[in-house]
């Protein structure tokens, strides 16, 4: 910190020492280069959309506030409405304060740095952001405090450069067009020298100017002698090498070499750095840049600052984002980087998707990775094939999609089988259906026909169209006239019109330049705009039949260009994709379902186990309880009593009905719904007959429960609401899916076989689907039936228990059917009607009975037979 | 519904937002750390929101709890904390409501004390269950652990001061938070070896015991622990090695473990291979194993010792069943 600024601040010390200092950050959202080109042409960088509803800018001010920034000031150059408007319509000003600076006349970031000294708002430290988009979920607390202590130790401390360290990483240097940065510091991590490395030079030999190594030989006299002499020696050594010294980096790319050759402790040569385009500056740095008007570049005021050291004595830092796990830092400055960390943040989109957005999107559970945004649709049926896929809100997915890495944005149309692998889509863009489209992306508002092949590495501009039954076969950047039409618009409503023309004609210099820029990189080969890819009429449009698509159509056709000989071109076969893919699919789904059967025989054991214990307790019980109705007439002495268990086996029942509700809605294991009902059982303290007969009577009841049937109306009114119970079909799938549980309790012992078909008869003589249903007829439409299914296609019952229970039935009624219904008290009549209805849904058991005997019979003919 | 009447931005959507962002920055180590954290932010609600009844602050925390665990569906411990604070509430006024000699402000104070309890409850915890260690190491023994876990690491330490016994380190990778508790425990004055995950089934043969750590505990009696732990539980089961598992109270959860044949526990990330990679290559980094019941012998917990079959008991004790409340609406 300068002096003036010492003088100035010194009333305010004491807020220093506590450490009040509102945290500051500059954010430049124009990276001063074409790195974005085309897609940048008429939409700010910042605003790319990325993962999770949110544009490069969103997340870069989510990172900022998170670490503790409280203002802003931000600084744009192009679009400046645009991005304007985002800011409101993110309500970004309600999480933090947000200042507005702005000039369209910058054309470097040396600009923009004088520009807002200029406004002379800044006194104090500052967090500088010059990254157009970072992905990131390390905290910069840390580091400025390293930088706060660097500022109390050292009063010349200018900046603090925040790098990170790609040390494996060569691939990522070359596919993200990022240049590394040559830095050789001392031990304190002050730079000593500064240079970049594109990823072309980058050789394993790196150079050096040996003043340097006098840097940090007269650095180190100062403190450590001995250390000092080390240096002298290896001066000497390195003085017959001539001026320049040639380190051999082949062992590593940290200075390790440096150290063991020379046996120079005091400097470090870091060729593995990349800056992290995030700085922590003092006030100063914007002086430095109004002073020296030829600074245009960070790189620029860096090489400044170290040549004039020795007389102004500012010096620079380095701070390195931690390596530890789960630490991620990612910058994303140019096409191929976005792209790239797009790709890989789908397989995380937990480092965008932060804990207030998260809530808008669901997680498919039976694929790895797919996160869909709640209003959008897609059949469940696609998520078999799918996998790291994120779309945004308001899209349509049609049937039969393989999406594999994909981010699709929102209010998209994706036809019927379409393939995509790798691809970006940004929002409003329509795909008909059976496209296969392979690693490309395109912009938004882009039209793709049916049956269109797009090979790897292919960019769609915005805006582009592409016709029905197209092969596309060169690998390349599509761009549109009318893009560039509609940026014109855009431009006429921004506040500058001058130099709107300017520009326009700057764009197409621009793309030559870019020709030059980007050719050698991997990923996309530039075409000039003439060679645009665009649709005539509407052939191929039967797709996408809205009528906003259909205006825009006549426009279309002054604009189009000599596209259509291209596209003949163009009509080759390139698919040879996915079959790898496809392969594997299968493979895991196999597995899948042997592990799931493997599963549930391991259950099968466990239910022998939980149940034991239960059974063992009540076996004894075995006539006593028999006819429940009647031990209930018995005990009205005792009704208090009965009247608290009623309370207690009703609370039961609704407990067990809703936990066999949420086991169907949330597909539980058998063995755990088991669980919960025994914990029940005792919570509730209930003998285990009553969870046999409730457990029974719940099961059956849920049909009529889940099919949201109101049971108090009337059938005529229920149809009218549109309510329909088909009983017996969804009975049966019910009895299906709990097939475990009923196994494991009533096929254990023959009490509890008595009990549910004590629990059947009443549940079947008790139950009317709606108010106005004659009293025996939905016994009469179900009750054998489910008897028949059950003994039958399920194997529940034991035919021996089922025949003993149907004599004694018989034998019970016959011995109370004789009272006469007239004399009869009121309580004493309802039982007495219960009893008959009984009697009747007994003779309605009579021909399955008589079935069942003449079965017996046969069978026991057979064995004497033999 | 709380949330009209609060008007602007209160201490406690603060020090929400801090906790969330501690949790997604990892800032938050040990489960300790996170049951504290979240216990604090309770006490923040309980202390700002406006209520009269037990009632209203029940249905504050209850909404509350389900907003946020919409966003952190991940976070069991979170939520049990949330679950066990309710249930405290909702047995207190039931018991305040018979008596009705209580004002409000008295039952604020009791709120206070009861949450006050658990806090001590989840700082006493890791003592508490290494102080049992002695009933589980014996002199002379081989015990296997993997990765770190601040309990067992005080479990060993504890039992190292009256036994002498060795203890095997499995790195738990790619975490590789086995590194430290080797040289902590070695630190200490243990005698330690450090083997690589893929070393445990060639090593477990001449393990007596297996103590591990856990994230959290499902009903059933299942872990959601660390990857790796499955395979580990597995060699233990194929050598029929006792494994134990120590734990405090708080991990254990009412939730039951998703339809197993889905893989919703995976949080592919780029930690296993840290460089830039072919989109193609899919890198898959499950955040967490479920081991099934069967395969745990025991769990060490603050003051007792359980089987897995009776977990579903403690936990019944200790939440309140969402069920019950759901009832009003189905009938």
């Amino acid at each position: 910190m300068s002096k003036q600024q010492d003088q100035k601040k010194k009333p305010q010390q004491k807020e220093d020492n506590l450490q009040q200092e509102k945290l500051i950050a500059i954010v430049l959202l124009d990276s001063y280069t074409n790195k974005f080109e085309p897609l940048s042409s008429y939409r700010a960088e910042c605003l790319l959309p990325l993962a999770g509803g949110k544009t490069l800018l969103d997340n870069n001010i989510q990172f900022l506030i998170e670490n503790g920034v409280e203002e802003l000031f931000l600084f744009c150059t192009k679009h400046h409405q645009q991005i304007r408007n985002h800011i409101e319509e993110k309500k970004w000003r309600k999480q933090i304060e947000i200042h507005f600076l702005y000039n369209f006349k910058c054309q470097c970031f040396g600009d923009a740095m004088r520009e807002i000294d200029a406004k002379g708002l800044i006194n104090s430290n500052f967090i500088l952001v010059t990254a157009p988009g970072f992905i990131s979920n390390i905290s910069l607390k840390e580091h400025l405090e390293t930088h706060k202590q660097l500022c109390k130790t050292d009063k010349n401390t200018l900046m603090t450069m925040m790098c990170m360290s790609k040390q494996n990483d060569l691939t990522y240097l070359n596919e993200n067009d990022q240049s590394s940065t040559l830095i050789v510091h001392n031990n304190n991590r002050k730079i000593l020298h500064y240079d970049n490395i594109t990823s072309r030079e980058f050789s394993k030999v790196t150079k050096f100017p040996f003043s340097v190594l006098e840097k940090a030989y007269d650095s180190g006299k100062q403190t450590v002698s001995q250390q000092a002499v080390d240096t002298a020696n290896a001066k000497f050594k390195l003085q017959q090498k001539q001026t320049q010294f040639t380190l051999n980096a082949t062992s590593g790319y940290q200075g390790g070499s440096v150290d063991t050759v020379l046996h120079l402790k005091k400097i470090q040569n870091r060729n593995d750095l990349v800056e992290s385009q995030i700085y922590m500056c003092s006030p100063y740095v914007l002086h430095m840049f109004t002073d020296n008007f030829d600074y245009e570049s960070m790189r620029d005021f860096v090489h400044g600052v170290l040549a004039d050291e020795e007389v102004s004595g500012y010096t620079i830092y380095i701070d390195e984002f931690k390596q530890k796990y789960g630490a991620h830092f990612s910058l994303i400055n140019s096409l191929n980087s976005y792209y790239n960390e797009t790709m890989k943040l789908l397989q995380r989109v937990d480092l965008v998707l932060d804990y207030y957005t998260r809530v808008k999107y669901r997680r498919l559970l039976d694929s790895i990775n797919v996160h869909l945004a709640k209003n959008s649709t897609m059949p469940t049926s696609n998520s078999k094939f799918m996998r790291n896929v994120f779309v945004d809100s308001n899209t349509k997915i049609g049937e039969n999609c393989h999406l594999v890495n994909c981010f699709i944005g929102s209010n998209c149309l994706i036809g019927d089988n379409v393939k995509l692998t790798n691809c970006i889509i940004w929002p409003n863009s329509k795909i008909g259906s059976s496209t296969i489209i392979n690693g490309s992306w395109l912009g938004s508002n882009c039209k793709i026909g049916n049956d269109v092949h797009v090979p790897e590495n292919t960019l769609f501009s915005d805006y582009c169209k592409v016709k029905n039954n197209t092969k596309i076969t060169e690998r390349a950047v599509y761009y549109t006239k009318e893009a560039e039409k509609l940026k014109a618009k855009q431009k006429t409503t921004d506040s500058h019109t001058d130099d709107e023309k300017d520009k326009i004609e700057n764009l197409t210099k621009n793309f030559q330049n870019l020709n030059l820029d980007v050719s050698e990189s991997n990923y996309v080969k530039y075409i000039l705009n003439n060679k645009a890819l665009t649709e005539t009429d509407d052939e191929g449009d039967d797709e996408f039949s809205d009528e906003d698509y259909d205006n825009e159509e006549e426009e279309d056709d002054a604009s189009v260009s000599s596209a259509r000989s291209e596209e003949q071109n163009i009509r080759n076969d390139t698919s040879k994709n996915n079959h790898f893919l496809v392969l594997r699919k299968r493979v895991r789904k196999e597995s899948r379902s042997e592990s799931r059967l493997r599963k549930q025989n391991q259950y099968c054991s466990d239910l022998d186990m939980s149940c034991m214990s239960s059974n063992e307790l009540d076996s004894s019980s075995d006539e006593d309880d028999f006819d429940r109705d009647d031990s209930d007439i018995e005990n009205e002495s005792e009704d208090e009593e009965t009247n608290a268990h009623e309370d207690e086996t009703e609370t039961f029942f609704k407990e067990v009905v809703s936990l066999l509700r949420s086991a169907l809605k949330e597909n539980l294991e058998s063995s755990n719904v088991i669980l919960e009902i025994n914990s029940r059982k005792h919570a509730n303290g209930i003998q285990i007959d009553d969870v046999c007969y409730y457990l029974a009577k719940a099961v059956l009841d849920l049909p009529i429960v889940l099919s949201g049937i109101n049971r108090n109306k009337t059938l005529k009114e229920q149809q009218e609401a549109g309510q329909k119970l088909d009983y017996l079909t969804s009975l049966k799938s019910y009895l299906k899916k709990f097939i475990l549980i009923i196994q494991n309790y009533y096929t254990k012992t023959k009490q509890s076989q008595r009990i549910f078909l004590n629990a059947l008869q009443d549940f079947f003589i008790e139950t009317r689907a709606h108010s106005d249903q004659a009293p025996n007829s939905f016994l009469d439409a179900n009750y054998v039936k489910a008897i028949h299914y059950m003994y039958n296609d399920l194997e529940i019952l034991d035919e021996d228990i089922v025949i003993e229970w149907y004599d004694k039935q018989v034998e019970f009624l016959k011995s109370s059917q004789n009272a006469d219904l007239e004399k009869m008290d009121p309580q004493q009549r309802i039982q007495a009607e219960k009893i008959i209805r009984k009697a009747y849904s007994i003779t309605k058991l009579k021909d399955f009975v008589d079935w069942l005997k003449q079965d017996d019979d046969d069978d026991e003919d057979e064995e004497d037979d033999e | 519904m709380h949330h009209q009447t609060r008007s602007t931005k209160s201490d406690y959507e603060i020090e929400l937002k801090k906790f969330l962002n501690e949790l997604k920055n990892r800032e938050l180590n040990s489960s300790t750390q996170i049951a504290l954290a979240s216990i604090r932010l309770i006490k923040k609600l309980i202390g700002e929101s406006k209520w009269k009844t037990a009632g209203d602050l029940l249905d504050i925390l209850k909404s509350e709890e389900r907003s946020l665990f919409e966003r952190i569906p991940d976070e069991l411990n979170v939520r049990n904390i949330w679950r066990r604070v309710i249930k405290i509430i909702k047995d207190e006024s039931f018991n305040i409501e018979k008596n009705q000699a209580q004002i409000d402000t008295l039952q604020g104070n009791l709120f206070a004390s009861t949450i006050s309890e658990i806090i001590i409850e989840i700082e006493s915890s890791v003592s508490n269950t290494a102080s049992q260690s002695l009933e589980h190491i014996h002199e002379n023994e081989v015990i296997l652990t993997m990765g770190k876990s601040q309990t067992v690491e005080a479990f060993l330490k504890y039992a190292a001061r009256k036994r002498k016994f060795h203890v095997i380190v499995a790195e738990n990778a790619p975490y590789l938070d086995g590194h430290e508790i080797a040289s902590n425990l070695q630190k200490a004055g243990l005698d330690v070896t450090l083997i690589s995950d893929s070393a445990i089934f060639t090593i477990i043969s001449r393990v007596n015991t297996i103590i591990i750590g856990t994230k959290s505990i499902f009903a059933n009696g299942g872990l959601k622990a660390h990857v790796g732990t499955h395979s580990l539980a597995l060699a233990a089961k194929h050598h029929n090695i006792p494994l134990i598992v120590c734990s405090s109270l708080l991990k254990l959860s009412p939730e039951y473990f998703p339809n197993s044949n889905n893989l919703p526990h995976l949080l592919p990330s780029d930690d296993v291979l840290s460089s830039n990679f072919h989109p193609n290559l899919t890198v898959l980094n499950p955040s967490f194993d479920y081991v099934p019941p069967e395969l745990v012998t025991l769990f060490i917990f603050n003051s007792t010792k359980n089987a897995p079959s009776y977990v579903y008991r403690l936990i019944r004790e200790m939440y309140s069943i969402e069920g019950e409340e759901e009832e009003d609406e189905l009938f």
